[in-house]
C-alpha cells in the first residue's frame, strides 16, 4: 500500500519512517506546514525517506518544511539529512547545543581525515555546514544553527488564518547533560600517537521534543535515555518548567530499550494508554527492542506501531545463494531489513476527533494478544519432548558407564 | 564504508591479500602434521584432506611446483620451510603466493567485538546490499590482525581459490583488517586549526 494523499490543513500527522535501521519523522502541524526530524535513506530507492514521501503526496518541500531538525549525530538518524535540509530551502536547521560548540566541530575535522572509517553522521553535519555557509545573508538567519536546549522554544506560532498555534519546546539536553556531553566529545579527540579512530557519541546530546497542536500533545522521545542525574528522562522530570499538557502520541524513545523507559515520565507526560511509535534498531547481536520492551510497550499503550519487525531478517532463497560463499567464514548470517516501514497517524483538529493510523508494509501493529502467542510457542519449543529427555538421560548414563570403564 | 575513496582504494588491500596467501596455504598445510614427510607424502595428504576427491597429485605436478615456489621464496628447501613454519606455529614471513584467485571481495565492519569472535556487518565491495550480519571466529584472523579487531574497525573479506592442477583447486577465505594509522603532532596541528577555523564560520542563532 502507497500513501500518497496530502493532508488537509485542518489534519495533523506524524509520518515515522525507518528501513530497520534508521528513522525519521516528517510532521504536519496544520496549514500545510511540515517539520522534519531526523533523517533515513530508503533502500531502495537510496533517497531520504521524508523527502520521497513529500514527494509522492505532492508536497513541495521548498516551502513547506519550516524545520529541519537533527536529535542527535548518530549515523541511524542523520543519514540522508543534509539532502533534506537542500531541498528544504526554507527551512531552519535545528541541532543539540552540543553540536555547535567547538569539540564537536573539531571532531568533524578529525573524521574527515579517517579514510574508510569515516561515520555518515559527520560527514552529513559537513555537508549540512557547507549549505548552512551558502545560505549566510542579512536579512534572515536560513544560514545560522539554531540549537535546542532544555526549555527552548524551537517554534511557537499564534493560532492565525494560515494555521493552528503550534509550540514545538526541547526537553533536553539539560545543563547538565551539555557539560557532560562536551567533556565526552573533548575526550574523543585524538591524542598524539593514538589510533586513528572513533568511539561512538554519546546518547546524553539527544533532544527530545514536545510538539503542542492547538490542544493535541507529542512526545518525539529520539534516543534520549534514563539517565544518569539530571540528565536524560530524570532531568526532564526533575525540570519544574516542564510542559504539563499530557501527550497523545510518544515516539518512543531509543528504539523502545529498557534504557530509555522511564515510568515516572510515562506516568506524568503521557496520557493514560497513549499510541507508541517506533523503529527498530537492527544491527549488531542484539536488536532494539526485544520482545520484552515491545511487550512493556504494548501494555501501556492503546496502541503501538513499529515501521519494521525487530529482529533481521532470515536469509531468502536469491540472497542466500548470494552469500553461499561467506558460510565458511561468517556464522548466523542474516540480513538486514531492506524494506522502508511507514507508520502514519493523523488527527483532524476538531474536537473529539480520533487519530487514525495507517501503515505502509512493512510497518506493522504491536498486539499484546500475539507477543503473547508468540512467547508460548517459543517456551513450547524450547520445552524438551519427553521422547528427547528420555534419550538424554539414556545418554548420560552411557557416557558414566563408559567413563567408568 | 562504501565511499568512492574506498572503492579506489580496492586495489591495496588485495595486494597485501595475496601477500598472506602464503600463510593461509602453509598454515593449512602445518596442520596435517607431516613435517619431515617427503613432499609427495604430503601432497597425498593435502590431496586427501583439501582437494577435490579423486583427483592425482605427483611429485611433479603443479601443487608441488606450488610449495616447493613457497619455499624457495622463503630461501629454504621445502620440507625445512615446513618445520621453521611449524617451529613458530605460524609463517615467519609474508612471502607472496601468486595465483590466487579472488571470486568475491566483501568489505566489513565490526559492530561488536565479543570474547573469542565478534559480529561484523558485510556488504560486497561497491555494492550496497545484501547486508549481511553475523558472527565470525578471531580464529579465521591472521594473529597480526587480532589486535586491530574493536568496534567500528574497517576489514575486508576476500574469497577465491588457489588453483593446485587444471581441475583441483584449494579454497581461499582471508580477513584483512584495515591498518589504522597513528596520529603525528603535525597531523593534530593543522586539525586543530582546521577545526578552529571551521568553528569561526559557523553562526549559531542565539535569539530566543
Amino acid at each position: 500500500m502507497t500513501l500518497s494523499d496530502a493532508p488537509p490543513f485542518d489534519v495533523i500527522e506524524i509520518s515515522l519512517f525507518g528501513p530497520g535501521l534508521g528513522e525519521s519523522l516528517a510532521i504536519h502541524y496544520g496549514g500545510g506546514r511540515w517539520i522534519v526530524v531526523d533523517s533515513c535513506i530508503d533502500p531502495d530507492s537510496g533517497a531520504a525517506a521524508a523527502l520521497q514521501y513529500f514527494e509522492r503526496i505532492g508536497i513541495s518541500c521548498e516551502s513547506a518544511v519550516t524545520h529541519v531538525i537533527a536529535t542527535h549525530a548518530h549515523d541511524d538518524h542523520i543519514g540522508g539529512l543534509a539532502s533534506v535540509l537542500a531541498a528544504c530551502t526554507q527551512a531552519r536547521f535545528v541541532c543539540p547545543v552540543a553540536m555547535v560548540r567547538e569539540p564537536f566541530i573539531a571532531l568533524l575535522e578529525v573524521d574527515s581525515e579517517l579514510e574508510g572509517l569515516r561515520r555518515s553522521a559527520f560527514r552529513e553535519f559537513r555537508q549540512i555546514q557547507k549549505i548552512l555557509e551558502g545560505r549566510k545573508n542579512r536579512h534572515n538567519s536560513l544560514g545560522s544553527y539554531f540549537y535546542g536546549l532544555e526549555g527552548r522554544t524551537i517554534l511557537k506560532n499564534a493560532e492565525s488564518v494560515s494555521g493552528p498555534a503550534v509550540e514545538i519546546m526541547a526537553l533536553t539536553p539539560s545543563d547538565t547533560a551539555v557539560q557532560r556531553s562536551l567533556t565526552r566529545l573533548a575526550s574523543l579527540y585524538p591524542t598524539q600517537g593514538a589510533k586513528k579512530r572513533f568511539k561512538d557519541l554519546p546518547n546524553e546530546t539527544s533532544l527530545a521534543l514536545w510538539v503542542e497542536i492547538e490542544q493535541v500533545s507529542i512526545l518525539l522521545g529520539s534516543d534520549v535515555e534514563i539517565g544518569p542525574t539530571h540528565c536524560g528522562w530524570k532531568g526532564v522530570m526533575a525540570w519544574e518548567g516542564r510542559p504539563t499538557s499530557k501527550s497523545e502520541v510518544f515516539k518512543v524513545a531509543h528504539h523502545g530499550s529498557h534504557t530509555g523507559h522511564h515510568e515516572p515520565m510515562w506516568n506524568e507526560m503521557l496520557v493514560d494508554s497513549p499510541i507508541s511509535i517506533l523503529s527498530p534498531f537492527n544491527s549488531g547481536r542484539h536488536s532494539l527492542p526485544l520482545e520484552s520492551d515491545l511487550h512493556r510497550i504494548a501494555l501501556a499503550s492503546s496502541r503501538t506501531f513499529i515501521t519494521v519487525a525487530p529482529t533481521e531478517a532470515k536469509l531468502g532463497g536469491s540472497i542466500r545463494s548470494m552469500t553461499s560463499t561467506l558460510g565458511g567464514v561468517v556464522e548466523n548470517r542474516r540480513v538486514r531489513a531492506l524494506t522502508l516501514g511507514h507508520v502514519r497517524l493523523r488527527k483532524h483538529l476538531a474536537h473529539g476527533a480520533a487519530w487514525e493510523g495507517v501503515l505502509n508494509d512493512p510497518a506493522s501493529e504491536i498486539e499484546i494478544t500475539r507477543l503473547e502467542d508468540r512467547r508460548a510457542k517459543v517456551e513450547s519449543e524450547k520445552r524438551p519432548s519427553p521422547n528427547k529427555s528420555k534419550k538424554r538421560a539414556e545418554e548420560r548414563r552411557k557416557n558414566q558407564r563408559n567413563k567408568k570403564l | 564504508m562504501s565511499t568512492t575513496a574506498d572503492l579506489d582504494d580496492a586495489k591495496g588491500p588485495v595486494r597485501s591479500f595475496d601477500r598472506h596467501g602464503s600463510e593461509y596455504l602453509v598454515e593449512k598445510l602445518n596442520a596435517f602434521k607431516d613435517l619431515g614427510k617427503s613432499r609427495s607424502q604430503i601432497a597425498e595428504r593435502y590431496r586427501s584432506a583439501t582437494l577435490i576427491p579423486n583427483q592425482s597429485v605427483s611429485d611433479t605436478d603443479p601443487m608441488s611446483t606450488r610449495l616447493h615456489e613457497l619455499a624457495v621464496a622463503r630461501g629454504s628447501g621445502t620440507d625445512s620451510a615446513f618445520a621453521s613454519a611449524a617451529a613458530s606455529q605460524r609463517p615467519p614471513t609474508r612471502e607472496p603466493v601468486k595465483g590466487m584467485r579472488i571470486t568475491e571481495r566483501w568489505e566489513g565492519r565490526v559492530l561488536q567485538a565479543e570474547d573469542g569472535f565478534f559480529n561484523a556487518e558485510l556488504k560486497p565491495l561497491g555494492k550496497s546490499e545484501p547486508v549481511v550480519i553475523g558472527d565470525i571466529s578471531v580464529d579465521k584472523v591472521d594473529e597480526d590482525d587480532r589486535e586491530l579487531i574493536t568496534d567500528n574497525a574497517a576489514f575486508y573479506l576476500l574469497i577465491g581459490h588457489i588453483p593446485i592442477t587444471t581441475t583441483s583447486r584449494i579454497p581461499v577465505q582471508l580477513i584483512r583488517f584495515s591498518r589504522v594509522g597513528k596520529w603525528w603532532p603535525t597531523e593534530l596541528e593543522e586539525l586543530r586549526q582546521r577545526g578552529q577555523a571551521l568553528f569561526r564560520t559557523i553562526e549559531v542563532d542565539d535569539s530566543e
